[in-house]
């Protein structure tokens, strides 16, 4: 039986979740119904060669959809606010890139913190302790994980410590990087002395940084419960360090996500394998000509977001990773081993965040 | 399938993030292991906590290191199989690699010798000779085997050396790391850490002093940084002056501009001529045109291959900077030949460093003076004017002046490349010692134990 409106869809609870050609429809109907949809996609459906409405059945459909990543650097944002929400809603907004060029905005009118929900239950399903304090050594400000890491922290009842994370100024400054680390890393100490932190939310490379000092992996190692670890990749050999020989004793929670996608925290049980907020994200892994790739083989990460705030199909990602086969029948493909593509000069390009 | 991992003061490290490496047709030929920053940081640091080991063994070892390298077994890979592995991969000729044997048997042999004639000649009494750190990284290049005999003098000198090796040859320096390790020398002076891009600028943080080869871009990137030396594009020339019959010594020129493949900073990048510049170029164009077009492990090949995608970016760049149509030869194999280019007399386009034999032949006047020889690792002066080879001499920015019909790629490991490279790793210090007159309480001191970082070197 269909839902009765879109919005039962986008907005259903955890454990009634639609399925994802159900979500594709929902998503699809609230934004390109004039009456619920964004001036934004109003305006680009009609230079679409399809109807959405009428011929969008379900997720094969969202590759016809044109990546739209570039208008979200231009757009006013309040073009981007669906009609749906009213018109006195006002959207937090947030940004992803911006070290060089433009950044791409969104909106957040409720998305960000239903998924800082469903990360709350994520992180109990991995035995995270609740209401001990956080400390975030992460960027805040336009990027929307100090948003939403901030609110799951508050979900769980923990205080939420905080530094100045600027992870444009380090991009830009390459040859500053040890130094900027350093900084960050004198700012986390006084937390970690006073606070008896319980969560640490930290980037790979300041977690790298970090176990360059012995005094702070003694402090880390003797009050911290869990480390999430999100922001860039972390390589295998990383990940196996981190885990066995620098923190063995605590435990280590990797998110995988973007501003446009959304999050895909790691699944509990071995090995790290993240898996998107399904349905509203979809993660594909794809060969060069966009068809998906067989389980266990290596791919581009091609991403689309379905929720009430925002649709963003069809947006292929710089990261390459594997596919994974879901871990519950009817559960979304995991993706593991994520690693930036290549860039055209033959050198890995990445940040600290 | 081959692997070579990371080779730490505890062996080799398994890496669980790995690297398939093609050879010049796409045929994957070797895996690498990948020692990302976490583990090149833990392994730094396991190198300074490392026993240290004397002087006199550490040359013992660095001789019998080398005698490994050319003739023996290493982690079971046979002399044979490391030149004709290094030329598939690389494409730089089988020559190059055979010739890596000799010259790095030579180096260590000598290294004694080498390490004697860096060494001020005022060291001894209250002057000491001193390390300017203890941990030396290394960005290694992967045009050439050859720049890998350098950095064995600095653990001579008793530097912990980490080897970041290039994926277009992490054959040689994985085979000399392994010798060491096996001929003796304690594993904690020498580690090799193949890694990804970041793993680069992760050794040189981590470690004292840094030496970085690699591309202008490189050079400018370290310029400034007093903690890296850099080995750049040797911009290497030839002047011929007029008096100078040339038809005699184009083997000289041929060799300067071709050898072992045109791909060293060694190899003469222009040929400044006074008098028949046409003649020159042509003839020299005739020599090169002969070189026969073979895959790179043929024991005949002189010339460089590429993957079939790289050859014809360097063909566009190449294109791009000269205007002059180039086209690499086809081996059939998905691979091709970069056969070698003489570049003017008349072409306004000023030289630049290609991966293959290429050269610009560019007329000189005495008028021009040594101005247009500026900024050259290697120069040799065809000439009988003694005035100019002086002024060369005073210049600089030439740091390897040959005069005669010396190859610009002749290489000699007791002889300064580009100055010695003690020059940046060691320091002199004043050190004068009355202890003898100290008046003291009488209490015993704590002894102190310890390795001392400013014991000298070189006996």
């Amino acid at each position: 039986m269909p839902p009765s409106s879109p919005e039962d869809a986008l907005r259903a609870p955890f454990d009634a979740l639609p399925d994802v050609d159900t979500m594709v429809r929902a998503a699809v109907r609230w934004h390109f119904d004039p009456r619920t949809g964004s001036p934004f996609w109003q305006d680009l459906a009609r230079s679409l060669p399809f109807d959405p409405v009428a011929d969008v059945a379900g997720a094969a459909d969202l590759v016809r959809f044109p990546d739209v990543g570039d208008h979200l650097r231009t757009v006013p944002v309040r073009d981007l606010v669906p009609k749906g929400f009213g018109a006195s809603a006002v959207p937090l907004v947030f940004e992803s890139g911006g070290t060089t060029g433009a950044p791409k905005r969104i909106v957040e009118l409720g998305f960000w913190r239903r998924t800082a929900h469903w990360i709350d239950r994520c992180l109990d399903e991995h035995g995270v302790p609740r209401a001990g304090p956080w400390l975030y050594l992460g960027p805040t400000g336009p990027h929307v994980a100090g948003y939403a890491f901030g609110t799951v922290a508050a979900l769980r009842g923990g205080p939420f410590c905080t530094v100045d994370f600027d992870p444009r100024w380090v991009k830009r400054n390459p040859r500053q990087i040890v130094a900027y680390l350093d900084y960050v890393l004198e700012q986390a100490e006084w937390a970690l002395r006073t606070q008896r932190i319980a969560v640490l939310w930290a980037t790979p490379p300041l977690l790298v940084a970090l176990a360059d000092r012995p005094d702070l992996v003694d402090l880390v190692s003797s009050t911290v419960d869990t480390i999430v670890w999100s922001g860039v990749a972390a390589s295998a050999e990383t990940l196996h360090l981190l885990d066995h020989e620098v923190f063995p004793d605590v435990r280590l929670v990797g998110v995988y996500g973007n501003t446009v996608m959304g999050a895909a925290p790691q699944r509990p049980g071995e090995g790290c394998v993240f898996e998107p907020f399904s349905p509203h994200s979809v993660i594909e892994v794809v060969d060069p000509d966009g068809r998906a790739v067989p389980y266990g083989e290596r791919g581009r990460v091609r991403v689309h977001h379905m929720s009430a705030d925002m649709f963003l199909p069809n947006m292929v990602e710089r990261d390459l990773a594997t596919r994974c086969p879901p871990s519950r029948p009817g559960g979304p493909d995991g993706l593991s081993d994520v690693t930036s593509a290549v860039c055209s000069d033959g050198v890995l390009a990445q940040g600290v965040y | 399938m081959r692997a070579i991992d990371p080779i730490g003061p505890d062996g080799v490290y398994r890496s669980r993030d790995r690297q398939v490496l093609s050879d010049v047709s796409g045929e994957p030929i070797l895996e690498l292991g990948l020692a990302p920053p976490l583990l090149v940081n833990r392994i730094v640091r396991r190198m300074r906590a490392a026993d240290g080991q004397s002087h006199a063994d550490r040359l013992a070892a660095i001789a019998r290191a080398g005698a490994l390298f050319a003739e023996a077994d290493v982690d079971g890979e046979t002399p044979e199989e490391y030149c004709r592995t290094h030329a598939r991969l690389s494409g730089v000729p089988i020559r190059a690699a055979t010739r890596a044997l000799t010259a790095v048997r030579e180096a260590a042999e000598r290294m004694d010798e080498a390490v004697r004639a860096q060494r001020p000649l005022g060291v001894g009494g209250s002057t000491v000779w001193v390390r300017r750190g203890d941990v030396l990284g290394v960005l290694a290049p992967g045009n050439h085997p050859l720049p890998h005999t350098l950095w064995p003098a600095a653990i001579a000198l008793g530097y912990r050396v980490a080897v970041r090796p290039s994926t277009r040859d992490p054959l040689t320096p994985a085979r000399l790391v392994m010798a060491l390790h096996d001929a003796g020398l304690n594993p904690g002076y020498c580690a090799l850490l193949p890694g990804p891009h970041e793993a680069g600028g992760a050794l040189l943080a981590a470690a004292d002093l840094g030496f970085v080869f690699g591309s202008a871009d490189t050079v400018a990137h370290h310029q400034g940084d007093p903690r890296v030396r850099v080995f750049g594009p040797g911009h290497s020339k030839i002047l011929v002056t007029a008096e100078v019959d040339w038809h005699a010594e184009l083997d000289v020129l041929v060799a300067s501009v071709a050898g072992d493949g045109g791909t060293q900073c060694l190899n003469a990048t222009t040929v400044l001529v006074e008098g028949d510049a046409d003649g020159l170029a042509e003839a020299l164009a005739d020599r090169l045109t002969r070189l026969p077009v073979l895959p790179p492990e043929h024991p005949d090949a002189t010339v460089p291959v590429a993957a079939l995608p790289d050859a014809g970016r360097i063909a566009n760049t190449f294109t791009a900077h000269t205007a002059i149509a180039y086209a690499p030869t086809y081996l059939g194999d998905d691979s091709a030949v970069l056969r070698p280019v003489v570049v003017g007399p008349s072409t306004a386009a000023p030289a630049v460093e290609m991966p293959f034999p290429c050269v610009w032949v560019i007329p000189w006047r005495g008028t021009d003076g040594i101005a247009p020889l500026r900024n050259t690792l290697a120069l040799t002066l065809l000439t009988t004017r003694r005035d100019l080879v002086a002024e060369c001499l005073h210049e600089p920015t030439i740091p390897t002046v040959h005069w005669g019909p010396t190859p610009t790629t002749a290489h000699d490991p007791v002889l300064p490349h580009d100055g010695h490279l003690a020059e940046f790793l060691m320091t002199t210090k004043t050190h004068t010692d009355r202890s003898a007159q100290l008046a003291t309480t009488g209490t015993r001191r704590p002894a102190h134990v310890g390795r001392s970082s400013a014991a000298p070197v070189g006996g």
